[in-house]
């Protein structure tokens, strides 16, 4: 082989190794593009999980173990009096049953302590006051437990039902983005 | 290096940028890739197992709900004898029906699946069975332990997504949001009608029956549902007269269409029955996105999703609920929505997750506590009745009841419990029935109760069952016939009767309006502290009924008309317990509360019936005569006579029969009767003592012969004919059909023929009595049928001596034949003069 020819044999190899790289270069774009996009929406399901677990979690929680009971908060709340007693009773009676959250929603379909209970609890607490979370309660309307602290942009829901006198209460959990 | 070493090298420099260039993009790409992350599959099954555990927590809360409410309906209807008027039977007049545990463990496991149904049916997030649950019931005292086990799996199924999905919203009109039942606008005229039916047509044109056939169902004015006339039912038309109500706001399924629960789709979409969580998407109004992003279940369809469906675009209906306020509520939501079918059905499911729903829970009860009641109540029952019902002093029977009610330590006693409506719907129509049971025709006073709240009644052979749930048909039957009537005129102290066709009671405070149609009439009476009651009498065998009064026509009558007093035998009273307390629906502690009826009447029956005496004392056939002295108790009613052909102590044994009653009248120390037997002979008698309560006392039978103390009267007629051969006779005897005394002969046995020689050759009838006392020949006629014994009889007789002239007499006999032939047994007709 001449010295041309060995020329153009390198040149030839050198435009191959060129088209390949240009081809792996836009084969990994689409690759990565595609990546990025299940990426999104594993976490987006991962996130969607972690919140069915938040909410179960809350859902599940012995009112006795609330941050707001255990810390013996209701004490330092500024309420009038005698709803103070009232919450307070409907309090030690809930931790003497051994209720958990889930019942204080089911009780408070007409009574008000159980509803200020659950309030103070929800708006009280480090994980669930981040949240904000709505209750949808058959002929009583809406009620919103919690508006979420700082939560200015709110991300997807988790949703979880409970008996309530003789229907049923949908609990509404958003998470706020950030 | 020579030409071939040259090309070895240039592909390995080619080779080597390759791999540089491989290993660039794998540490700048794939390096990029999440690690700590599994796969979107079995992210999906962890999310549905999430689901799987909101809805467990879901069973779980509803048995503990569940089981309290069973306790407290099983304390509500715990008997095994029925209800009386909202109570449980726990004894009555003839038997004691108090329940065993083994009954009361057999209901609470009724009564909990059935109490727990309608919460699992409620459950959004995912398809919950109903009547699921074999229930294992364990008792250690003071705990009940109940064990759910699922037959079925709880299925948690995620489906496909879809995403920016038209959203609609739907409702049912309410008549008085539109000016007119109907325009007559004609849908058809319009553009894309094939599609959108009714829809088509601009808001403003449409009426109430337009928009019922655009939204599917509407609500009239005066309550009733009509649905869009499609299939067999012609709910609703162009006017209201024609117009038939359905049940309910009905969806395709056949579900109550409920706001926040009931979507409309196409089928083909999403099959009917899933479960699919809804966010709308560009929210202005985040609070309305709030209040509405959640899950909802697709049951119902429409035209519009259909059409759309099959044009590739996705489309789904909300409904939003009842009336124009509720639809322009909910106008705040956009109209593009994202769509997770978190609980598909078929092949739309793609990731499947399932539990059994198996629950535990205990409830601090024993059903211990029923033993304890019964005693208590027996105890009571006994002390009532001995006490309260012949009370000498100032104490009132209520009073009474009271004060032994207070005495009992175990359980806190009152008259009444419930809500409002419910004693005064029980306490009426009790009232009611008791006026009826009377058997005397009068009125009842019923006192109208204090009520906070107005309590409307509707009387008819269906609300009746469904207000009482009585179980016995005789009191449905009873209560059932005081619905159509109503009077309010009286003539001779006798109401007229008036039938109306429906009959409203609204009940209020110590007052009552009655409203119906009546006839051509709308009749409207108002009551003020009490309600008369006219208990009309009908026959012994159909009882009483009924009728409302007039309150003038009242006032005018009343002291020409007799007052009923009814007596309380049968008692509803509420226990409470002392020991057992739930929360109740409104958060609140509250006692178990059992609704019980027991009968606490006067259960001791009268005297038995002293110095009866059963004598023949009449003459006439087949009767005989009962005298006895009067019993001496405050609350007898009546004496009972019956008899049997042979000796008996019972009076239901086989061959007793009732032959009477008397009255027991006050003062009177001594009555006597005659009753009419089948026949003369020896028979057994007893005279019972009855009270009020309708006890009735014990008796001996006595034995009574009733003889057949008249003789037959005159025959008719006698004639005779000559055969031929003298001395011998056919005579002929037209028998009698009457006794002596008049009436009516049954027992003709035979005649006696007495024959003597004609004094002076006549036959007087002054001669009768000497041919009687002093005959020549007497010969008997009997052994004839008796049934021909109307008809003539003729016999063939010797007179012995020819060519003379006799005196001929027939006598009638019956059975028993007297001695002497007394005058009333013959007559002129007796007697005929024979020439031989």
């Amino acid at each position: 082989m001449n010295k041309r020819a060995v020329i153009e044999e390198w040149g030839n190899i050198f435009i191959a190794v060129g088209i390949s790289v240009i081809t792996l270069f836009v084969f990994g774009i689409f690759v990565s593009s595609d990546a990025v996009k299940k990426e999104k929406e594993i976490v987006e399901k991962d996130a969607q999980l972690q919140r069915e677990n938040t909410l179960l979690n809350y859902l599940r929680t012995p009112v006795s173990q609330t941050d707001f009971v255990a810390s013996g908060a209701l004490s330092n709340e500024n309420i009038f009096p005698l709803v103070k007693a009232d919450i307070e009773k409907t309090q030690n009676y809930a931790i003497e049953n051994n209720l958990r959250v889930a019942d204080l929603f089911t009780l408070m379909a007409s009574n008000e302590a159980y509803q200020r209970l659950l309030e103070f609890i929800t708006r009280n607490d480090k994980e669930f006051s981040k949240h904000r979370i709505t209750v949808l309660r058959p002929e009583k309307g809406i009620l919103f437990l919690t508006a979420g602290k700082g939560c200015a942009e709110v991300s997807k829901t988790s949703t979880a039902y409970l008996p309530y006198n003789n229907t049923v209460v949908n609990i509404i959990m958003i998470a706020c983005k950030g | 290096m020579n030409n071939k070493a040259q090309e070895i090298l240039g592909f390995m420099t080619a080779f080597a940028v390759l791999v540089a260039v491989s290993v660039f993009f794998y540490y700048y790409y794939a390096a990029g890739q999440p690690e700590n992350f599994i796969g979107q599959a079995p992210l999906q099954l962890l999310i549905a197992a999430k689901e799987a555990e909101k809805a467990q927590l879901y069973v779980e809360q509803s048995a503990a709900f569940s089981t309290v409410h069973a306790l407290q309906e099983v304390a509500k209807d715990s008997s095994v004898c029925g209800r009386y008027f909202g109570s449980s039977v726990w004894s009555n007049k003839t038997q004691e029906c108090s329940p065993s545990k083994e009954e009361l463990t057999k209901r609470f496991a009724n009564a909990v699946n059935k109490e727990l149904n309608p919460f699992l049916v409620q459950y959004k997030g995912a398809f919950i069975p109903q009547n699921n649950y074999e229930l294992s019931i364990t008792e250690k005292v003071p705990t009940l332990f109940i064990k759910g086990t699922a037959k079925e799996d709880l299925v948690v199924s995620s489906g496909i997504i879809f995403p920016n999905v038209r959203v609609t919203r739907y409702y049912a009109p309410y008549e008085l949001d539109f000016q007119k039942w109907s325009t007559g606008v004609d849908y058809k005229q319009y553009p894309q009608a094939d599609i959108y039916a009714w829809c088509v047509v601009p808001q403003k044109l449409r009426g109430f029956y337009e928009e019922v056939q655009c939204q599917g169902s509407g609500v009239s004015s005066t309550g009733k549902i009509y649905s869009y006339s499609l299939g067999p039912i012609q709910s609703i038309q162009p006017t209201p007269e024609a117009s038939k109500p359905v049940e309910k706001i009905s969806t395709k399924t056949n579900t109550e269409a409920t706001p926040h629960r009931t979507i409309a789709v196409a089928e083909d979409m999403i099959p009917y029955g899933s479960r699919v969580k809804i966010e709308f998407v560009g929210c202005r109004d985040q609070a309305c996105c709030d209040a509405w992003n959640g899950d909802y279940i697709a049951e119902d369809t429409g035209a519009a999703m259909i059409n759309d469906w099959k044009r590739g675009i996705a489309h789904i209906d909300l409904y939003t609920g009842v009336g124009r306020k509720m639809f322009e509520e909910s106008a705040c939501l956009p109209d593009l929505a994202n769509l997770n079918i978190i609980s598909a059905i078929g092949d739309k499911a793609q990731y499947t997750y399932k539990i059994k729903p198996n629950f535990k829970t205990s409830l601090a009860y024993s059903f211990d506590e029923y033993k304890l009641l019964n005693d208590s109540l027996l105890k009571l029952s006994d002390q009532i009745s001995k006490q309260c019902y012949q009370l000498q002093g100032q104490e009132t029977l209520n009073q009474c009841i009271n004060r032994i009610l207070s005495s009992d330590k175990a359980f806190e006693w009152s008259f009444e419990c419930g809500t409002d409506e419910e004693k005064v719907v029980y306490s009426f129509l009790e009232a009611m029935h008791l006026c009826t049971q009377t058997e005397q025709e009068g009125y009842c006073i019923y006192e109208i109760p204090s009520l906070s709240e107005k309590v409307d009644i509707e009387f008819s052979l269906d609300q009746i069952t469904k207000l009482t749930s009585v179980t016995s048909a005789s009191i449905r039957e009873n209560l059932s016939q005081v619905a159509p009537y109503f009077t309010n005129k009286f003539t001779e102290s006798k109401p007229e009767l008036g039938v109306c066709q429906t009959l409203t009671l609204t009940f209020g405070n110590k007052e009552t309006v009655v409203k119906g149609r009546c006839g051509n009439q709308d009749v409207s009476f108002t009551y003020r502290n009490e309600i008369p009651l006219y208990s009309k009498r009908l026959s012994e065998q159909k009882g009483n009924f009924i009728l409302f009064i007039d309150p003038l026509a009242y006032q005018n009558n009343k002291e020409n008309i007799n007052k009923l007093t009814v007596q309380k035998k049968q008692l509803r009273i509420c226990a409470q317990s002392k020991q057992y307390t739930f929360l109740d629906s409104s958060g609140k502690k509250a006692p178990i509360t059992y609704k019980i009826s027991f009968f606490a009447g006067d259960a001791v029956p009268p005297a038995e019936v002293k110095n009866i005496i059963i004598a023949d004392t009449l003459r006439a056939e087949e009767n005989i005569t009962i005298a006895f002295d009067a019993n001496t108790e405050e609350d007898m009613s009546h004496y009972d006579l019956y008899y049997a052909a042979k000796a008996f102590s019972k009076t239901d044994e086989e061959g007793v029969q009732k032959i009477g009653s008397i009255l027991h009248e006050k003062g009177k120390a001594k009555y006597e009767t005659t009753v009419k037997l089948p026949n003369d002979g020896t028979f057994y008698f007893a005279v019972t003592a009855v009270d009020t309560s309708k006890n009735e006392g014990i008796f001996v039978a006595k034995e009574g012969n009733s003889k057949d103390d008249l003789n037959p009267g005159p025959v008719q007629k006698v004639e005779y004919t000559k055969p031929g051969l003298a001395p011998i006779i056919d005579f002929t005897v037209t028998p009698p059909v009457l006794n002596e005394d008049g009436s009516p002969l049954k027992d003709l046995e035979s005649y006696k023929i007495y024959a003597r020689e004609a004094v002076g050759g006549a036959c007087l009838p002054t001669d009768i009595a000497i041919v009687l006392t002093n005959p020549k020949n007497v010969f008997r006629i009997k052994d004839f049928e008796k049934l021909s014994a109307k008809q003539h009889i003729t016999r063939n007789i010797n007179l012995q001596t020819s060519g003379k002239q006799y005196c001929i007499v027939a006598i009638a006999d019956d059975e028993v034949e007297e001695e002497a032939v007394q005058t009333t047994q013959y007559s002129e007709n007796s007697s005929i003069s024979v020439q031989t």
